[in-house]
């Protein structure tokens, strides 16, 4: 006679459970940690710093919200309503500042911008008119509010596209017959319908800019995360930092839970998908054509090529230099280390996803879920959160083996590892989830009902299923990984340097031409999932 | 020997207000095909899964060939239960040819023998196609003997088919259905078959059960459950049916169609005041004005192709309000009545004899 077993458990359950608990370590750490008493520095910061945060990351976030949301809504559509000349390209070149760190974005235009660079060497020389230091100078509030916007609008931009282009033609069609025009389509049917894709769009930039350090710290600009570092490195105060830490988690969570309620339970699609798309409309005049291509052409240049281009530029001077077997070892280092953590993700995704599968408690969804936490959670907190554990894992280590080896948790790229994934697992996790979705459950339940074991199953069936799934998991997570900066410079070992943080690290040296060359190479490579993603949707097409 | 057995078993899922499926208990012999039958979200499907154990129930315990399977919180893992599932999309494996389909679920054969397993279960479920190719290249029919074929050919104890004719066309259902019940006895193999469709249930199964929210209704032979349906529910389920409210009278009924005299060995509960006579629109004979007759007036006629039906109220025509003494009767029902003779027109005036009924207690006890 077949063992029974208890309904809910398998090893597979039992696995996740671990897992589960290994990726929330961060979060509980900073929630427990909260319970001991501050650090020294705390009143200082408290009472002299703790302003300034709050103004200087409420000012970003209301400035930046504001304006991806005019970029990124206003450009998606038009490219999902009209057409005219180059809009097939605009489509995915608009989400190319994706590929652009914000940190390095910011260099960019600063070298554009000072008296060098090539604006006012080109007005110097031809018109003869002559700025003292920058045309503009960018390295305060409001610059920052530029950079961070047309490097996140991309976000706003896609999830808005999407909406616009999943709502039905036939409902478009109606709102005309009823005597609506372009423009009161766009603000009494579009836009509302849109209105959750936006406000996910618009929360997912916030969590960007609460966790950005590169572009604040360069313009001095202190908010939350620059306190974080300045407790952390300046004052070596761990409680303080992580005090730090709870308040930007707290307002993270109630950004995430204000998206949640706006939402609500709306639920605003046009029934079935396979509605017919809306036609695109060419407006009839040529001069309109033009004047849309311009604006897309605009956008594109000002949040992507200028940049880049200054990059080249900068590149052409500074290569000799800086391109050498070092270099080399640099990008080596910093693809393989984003590589095996974005494998990792990976891996862990699939099995915590299976494990749900396999389950037949519905909830275990919700509670997964949990596990893609840390893409909400600026990265210098799950720096702090993974840190601690981990020095505290050493001690006991070093204590047990009564010798005093020292970090060999902390002070390696073990930690780094472990951070970026607790970090990045929302990126692999609904990449693969999708792809599971995508397979539906009745090809694992039928392999199950003919006898095959849980694991042949993956391995025979879901897991030949959704390989490309995987495949866009592992490069998303990669390219993230490779352009992450502020987590890894809290948890880089000693003199270890990625692309990141060699590029921050020459820029804040005043070798902000030599930094480019690192800068290239990531924006490059995160130029390449955005131009494989979207050959995969337009084969799909 | 009942080869499964069902006792008192319920779900409900989480988050859900109602139970899924609501203390059902039943047991098949062997070799038994059950149709479940139902209308969406009457909880057949939830059974079906039970049985294959994609979900655990709340209570109640689960018995296969002799062997404790669910019970309480312990449960036997699907793939190590011997029972073979047919789904409704058919979920054929769509990187794995035919014969890989097939041959998925076979264990502890070489490969000769799994090649030899193979095509018999494709020779037997009449598929005729190369087993190199991929399902995709297949017709709606052909997958579905793959997904027919790849579930018997572990030779299961119990077959499990969710909907399986409800992804084809009319013409190839009719001919799709016959030979799953030909290969199915064939085989030996006890199945039960969920559909909403009572022309699946009667032309494949040996045995029917009818689900209504999560209750299992009644459970009996095809021809028991249309001629002695124990609730309206099921008899409106089978066909269309008529329920008159009639008083006892001696000697027969009073109904506002007029009297209908008691079939003579009826056991009459005489005592009883108001009851239901019972029968289907086309258990009457029409006739003319002579002989005893029921009579009405046609409301509404919808013409069927083969035949017409007939919506017919009450006319208080002077012979059976005559036989009726005039009582008070409901005269606001309405009767539905199927007529070979495709002529007739809303207004007719309708005579009808009953050739057969049943006698039930009304609905409200």
């Amino acid at each position: 006679m077949a063992k029974k077993t208890t309904y809910w458990w398998n090893k597979w359950t039992g696995g996740a459970i671990v897992i589960l608990l290994l990726v929330l370590t961060p979060v509980f750490t900073i929630v427990i940690k909260l319970f001991d008493k501050p650090g020294e520095h705390w009143g200082h910061i408290a009472s002299t710093l703790l302003p300034s945060y709050f103004t200087n990351s409420f000012l970003l976030l209301l400035g930046v919200g504001i304006f991806t949301f005019l970029i990124g809504v206003s450009m998606a559509w038009l490219v999902s309503v009209y057409d005219f000349p180059g809009r097939k390209y605009f489509e995915w070149l608009l989400i190319l500042p994706l590929a652009f760190p914000s940190y390095m974005m910011a260099y960019s235009y600063v070298g554009i911008l000072e008296y060098t660079g090539p604006v006012q060497a080109f007005l110097r020389n031809n018109f003869d008119i002559h700025f003292k230091g920058a045309i503009v100078d960018i390295m305060n509030m409001p610059g920052a509010i530029f950079i961070l916007s047309i490097s996140l609008f991309p976000y706003v931009y896609v999830i808005c596209r999407t909406s616009f282009t999943r709502q039905s033609g036939a409902m478009q069609e109606a709102a005309f017959l009823l005597g609506s025009n372009r423009m009161r389509m766009f603000t009494k049917i579009a836009l509302p319908m849109a209105r959750p894709a936006v406000a996910g769009g618009i929360a997912l930039v916030g969590m960007e800019v609460l966790n950005d350090y590169g572009t604040v710290k360069y313009f001095g600009v202190d908010t939350f995360t620059s306190g974080i570092f300045r407790a952390w490195f300046s004052f070596g105060d761990i409680n303080t930092a992580i005090y730090l830490s709870a308040i930007l988690t707290l307002i993270v969570l109630a950004l995430i839970w204000l998206e949640n309620i706006q939402r609500g339970s709306r639920n605003w699609n046009a029934g079935s998908g396979s509605s017919k798309p809306a036609l695109r409309i060419r407006p009839k005049r040529k001069s309109t054509r033009r004047l849309y291509m311009v604006l897309c052409l605009t956008v594109l240049l000002i949040s992507f090529i200028f940049p880049l281009l200054q990059l080249f530029y900068w590149v052409s001077l500074t290569w000799r230099n800086v391109v050498d077997s070092e270099f080399g070892i640099l990008i080596f280092r910093s693809f393989s280390l984003a590589i095996g953590s974005a494998v990792a993700i990976a891996v862990i995704s699939i099995f915590l996803l299976y494990a749900i599968r396999l389950s037949p408690l519905k909830w275990t969804k919700h509670i997964a879920r949990t596990a893609s936490l840390g893409y909400a959670i600026p990265g210098a907190v799950i720096a702090v959160g993974v840190m601690i554990p981990m020095m505290g894992l050493d001690r006991k280590i070093n204590w047990a083996l009564s010798n005093n080896i020292g970090m060999i948790l902390s002070g390696t790229l073990f930690i780094l590892v472990v951070a970026y994934i607790v970090r990045f697992m929302a990126v692999g996790y609904n990449a693969i989830d999708a792809g599971f979705q995508k397979t539906g459950a009745s090809v694992n339940e039928v392999a199950r009902s003919l006898g095959a074991s849980p694991l042949r199953t993956l391995w025979k069936i879901d897991l030949p299923l959704i390989r490309n799934s995987i495949a866009g998991a592992v490069l998303l997570a990669f390219v993230d990984i490779l352009k992450e900066l502020p987590l890894t410079l809290i948890l880089r070992p000693f003199n270890f340097h990625t692309l990141a943080t060699k590029a921050f690290d020459m820029a804040t040296n005043e070798m902000i031409a030599e930094s480019a060359n690192a800068s290239l190479v990531v924006v490059l490579t995160g130029v390449i999932p955005i131009i494989v993603l979207n050959n995969m949707i337009s084969r799909k097409k | 020997m009942a080869i499964i057995e069902l006792n008192n078993i319920s779900k409900r899922y989480r988050n859900a207000d109602t139970y899924a499926v609501d203390g059902v208990s039943f047991s098949l012999e062997k070799g038994e095909i059950l149709a479940l039958v139902g209308e969406s979200g009457s909880g057949k499907t939830t059974l079906l899964r039970l049985i294959a154990g994609l979900e655990h129930p709340n209570s109640g315990s689960i018995e296969l060939g002799g062997e404790v399977i669910v019970s309480g919180r312990k449960s036997l893992p699907t793939n190590k239960r011997k029972t073979g599932m047919v789904f409704q999309d058919y979920a054929l494996f769509p990187h794995l040819t035919i014969f890989e389909n097939v041959a998925f679920g076979l264990k502890g054969l070489n490969k000769k023998e799994t090649e030899q397993r193979v095509h018999e279960t494709i020779k037997l479920t009449g598929l005729k196609e190369d087993v190199k190719k991929y399902p995709h290249q297949l017709s709606g029919g052909q997958q579905q003997r793959v997904a027919l074929a790849r579930a018997l050919a572990p030779r299961p104890e119990l077959l499990l088919m969710d909907e399986p004719f409800s992804n084809l066309d009319t013409i190839l259902r009719d001919q799709v259905r016959e030979e799953v019940r030909q290969i199915i006895k064939a085989m030996g193999i006890t199945a039960i078959l969920v559909t909403h469709d009572t022309k699946d249930a009667f032309s494949t199964a040996d045995k029917i059960a009818v689900m209504l929210n999560g209750k299992l209704l009644q459970l009996d032979t095809p021809d028991n459950l249309y001629n002695n349906p124990n609730s309206s529910y099921v008899a409106e389920l089978f066909g269309k049916s008529n329920n008159v409210v009639a008083t006892v009278a001696p000697g027969g009924f009073k109904t506002p169609f007029g009297f209908v005299s008691g079939p003579k060995d009826c056991p009459l509960s005489v005592n009883r005041d108001k009851v239901n006579l019972f029968f289907r629109a086309e258990e009457t004979d029409f006739c003319n004005a002579e002989e005893p007759h029921l009579c009405g007036m046609v409301e509404q006629c919808m013409y069927l192709g083969d035949h017409m039906q007939l919506k017919v109220c009450c006319n208080r025509c002077t012979s059976c309000i005559k036989d009726c003494k005039g009582e008070a009767m409901d005269d606001t029902q309405t009767i539905l009545l199927k007529s070979s003779v495709q002529t007739w027109k809303p207004g007719d005036i309708v005579r009808f004899k009953l050739k057969n009924f049943k006698v039930k207690e009304t609905d409200s006890d």
